[in-house]
């Protein structure tokens, strides 16, 4: 399935946020944007999910403009995974999961006992099946991240939306939950996320675009667009990239500001550059 | 089955017994004292033919009296507590309750206004349900008006409609006549369902009963609602037609239950807190929790509402008198679970 977006424009009054964006993404494809604060991340997100819908310029899935669609048709097509995010009120991390079934039932409906199988499933997928009972409320914030996921993945969407999965989570349930994306973009989902790490975006993406002041000023393979330079530019401070060398993969790249490295060259990294 | 539906089954029989049981004690307890079984053969006697061995008088004075009152009761805390939950979910706070968007305090203005006239009992009910659902009307136009959150804005313009009628209706009481009109709408306000016959019935609960039925058929869209506007868009929810429903039911809830039985605190903001306790946060499951517990509540009250004292204690005092305490017991509760 695929995510396309044609002169994508959106502006909130006379300040214009993105400028003319044009990208498009497919089966398989894991997107990682980066951008620093305020480059307008978010509200390329808000319209790729048809949140807003004043865009200029068009967005289609499959060749069909999402902001014709109503929220149910377009639940099936492009799932959101937000920020891990406390609720309100407490459920179960398995009534959770079961909302994610909301967009293919009519507004009058309650879940069938085969929705609730198929959450069931999805938490089993991810390894998880034993949160079912748990407080959504009281598991860990990377527990959570993974039931917004199978959230997701309940909807039966094609297409995975996220905001900073990884951001509030420790080192361990970053790499975890960036595994599980990562596996399902290899089976065939299209995964478009933000991040602030370009060391997630070499590791896991499959392509990475930089988004500056409402333009993309890079969008390819990580490895060949994302340049010191350029993130050096973006971000404001001078960085350092090194690969791992014999043994690591070869599109990996370390991220270390330059202060790590100023007077002599690591030593436990090889350095060609 | 999982532990937690197995745990909510045995909470739902417990509730749905002990809603039947308040009913039936409801229409034994009072004055004039007719047993429970006495109360179960009436009723049967009407679908079956038994043999009459009850006095006449219990048979006047269970349908004609105290019928009517219990029922009101049963509908009126069913009402409130399925429209706080539902408000609740929406709003996505905890401490909303029905009368949020100020119909409480729009059909408060219109019943004190049609007293003060002097017009009777039925354009007094009138009066006080055209006035709340217009305030409604009022609120949900207004808050159009505002740009960018439209929840935030219906809340907002909600408690200055309340607080601009609560003023009028203040107004009234300080230049009605204080012998014989102000009483009347002091008590009226109160709260209480002493007056309630077959007819104000009739009248509320066509409303009340459409509304708990659009509630019920939401429960489970109301889930989407509480994870916040976004997120419920993109799992599928038309937030836009699920809020009117929630807020248009909720508001002919309220308006007809204000409208027969004056204004009654406490019980649409703390029930639904008691029914989260039972059975959890699931709409699926509290609402139902929320409409009985309600129910049962309200009957209980009206209950010692009518045999502490021997002049009736206005409800909306009762109420309060046990909503307080047992409110903020479940905040210290919830505080030491947090």
């Amino acid at each position: 399935m695929r995510l396309e977006a044609r002169d994508l424009s959106y502006s909130y009054g006379k300040r214009p946020v993105l400028e003319r964006l044009s990208f498009s993404v497919g089966d398989g494809e894991l997107f990682a944007v980066l951008g620093p604060n305020g480059s307008g991340k978010s509200t390329l997100f808000k319209c790729l999910l048809a949140l807003l819908r004043d865009y200029g310029g068009s967005i289609l899935v499959d060749g069909a403009e999402i902001r014709s669609l109503k929220e149910r048709e377009l639940s099936r097509l492009v799932a959101y995974i937000p920020q891990a995010h406390a609720a309100i009120f407490d459920y179960s991390a398995l009534e959770v999961v079961l909302m994610g079934a909301s967009g293919s039932s009519p507004t009058f409906a309650i879940p069938s006992a085969r929705d609730e199988a198929a959450a069931l499933a999805e938490l089993d997928n991810l390894g998880v099946a034993d949160l079912a009972d748990r407080s959504y409320a009281r598991i860990s914030g990377g527990e959570r991240q993974l039931v917004l996921i199978a959230r997701a993945l309940a909807q039966r969407a094609r297409i995975l939306v996220m905001d900073e999965p990884t951001a509030n989570l420790d080192y361990g349930n970053q790499v975890r939950v960036m595994e599980r994306v990562a596996s399902l973009s290899k089976r065939g989902l299209t995964v478009i996320l933000s991040t602030h790490n370009p060391e997630q975006a070499f590791l896991w993406a499959t392509r990475a675009a930089v988004l500056l002041d409402g333009k993309f000023i890079a969008d390819g393979r990580p490895a060949e667009v994302l340049s010191e330079e350029l993130l050096q530019r973006v971000y404001g401070v001078r960085v350092r990239l090194f690969p791992l060398g014999e043994g690591g993969k070869a599109d990996y790249r370390c991220c270390v500001p330059e202060s790590a490295v100023a007077e002599e060259e690591p030593r436990g990294l090889s350095l060609v550059r | 089955m999982s532990t937690v539906k197995f745990h909510r089954k045995r909470v739902f029989a417990a509730l749905i017994a002990i809603f039947i049981a308040s009913f039936i004690v409801s229409c034994a307890l009072g004055r004039f004292g007719i047993s429970p079984i006495a109360v179960v053969t009436l009723f049967f006697s009407r679908l079956l033919p038994l043999k009459a061995d009850w006095s006449p008088e219990a048979e006047t004075v269970l349908f004609r009296i105290r019928l009517p009152r219990v029922v009101a009761a049963a509908l009126v805390g069913a009402a409130l507590s399925a429209a706080g939950a539902a408000y609740q979910g929406l709003f996505r706070n905890p401490l909303v309750s029905p009368d949020i968007l100020g119909v409480s305090a729009g059909s408060g203005f219109g019943a004190a206004l049609a007293i003060f006239c002097s017009l009777g009992t039925l354009a007094t009910n009138f009066s006080a349900f055209g006035f709340g659902v217009a305030t409604a009307l009022l609120v949900s136009f207004l808050a159009r008006r505002f740009k960018g959150d439209a929840t935030l804005a219906l809340v907002l313009v909600g408690i200055i409609a309340g607080s601009l009628f609560s003023s009028a209706t203040s107004f009234l009481k300080l230049v009605a006549d204080p012998t014989n009109v102000l009483p009347a709408i002091t008590y009226w306000l109160m709260g209480s369902l002493a007056s309630v016959r077959g007819s104000d019935l009739l009248f509320a609960a066509p409303p009340i009963l459409i509304s708990l039925a659009v509630l019920y058929a939401l429960r489970w869209r109301i889930n989407t609602l509480t994870m916040g506007e976004d997120e419920a868009r993109s799992l599928g929810t038309d937030v836009g037609l699920v809020r009117g429903l929630i807020v248009a039911s909720a508001t002919l809830a309220t308006a007809a239950s204000v409208a027969i039985s004056g204004m009654i605190g406490w019980v649409g903001l703390v029930i639904p807190h008691f029914a989260r306790m039972l059975v959890g946060s699931d709409y699926r499951a509290l609402l139902p929790a929320s409409m009985l517990i309600g129910a049962a509540f309200l009957l209980g009250v009206d209950d010692l509402s009518r045999l502490i004292t021997t002049s009736e204690i206005p409800l909306g005092i009762l109420t309060s008198f046990v909503g307080a305490p047992f409110f903020l017991y479940l905040a210290r509760r919830e505080g030491a679970a947090a």
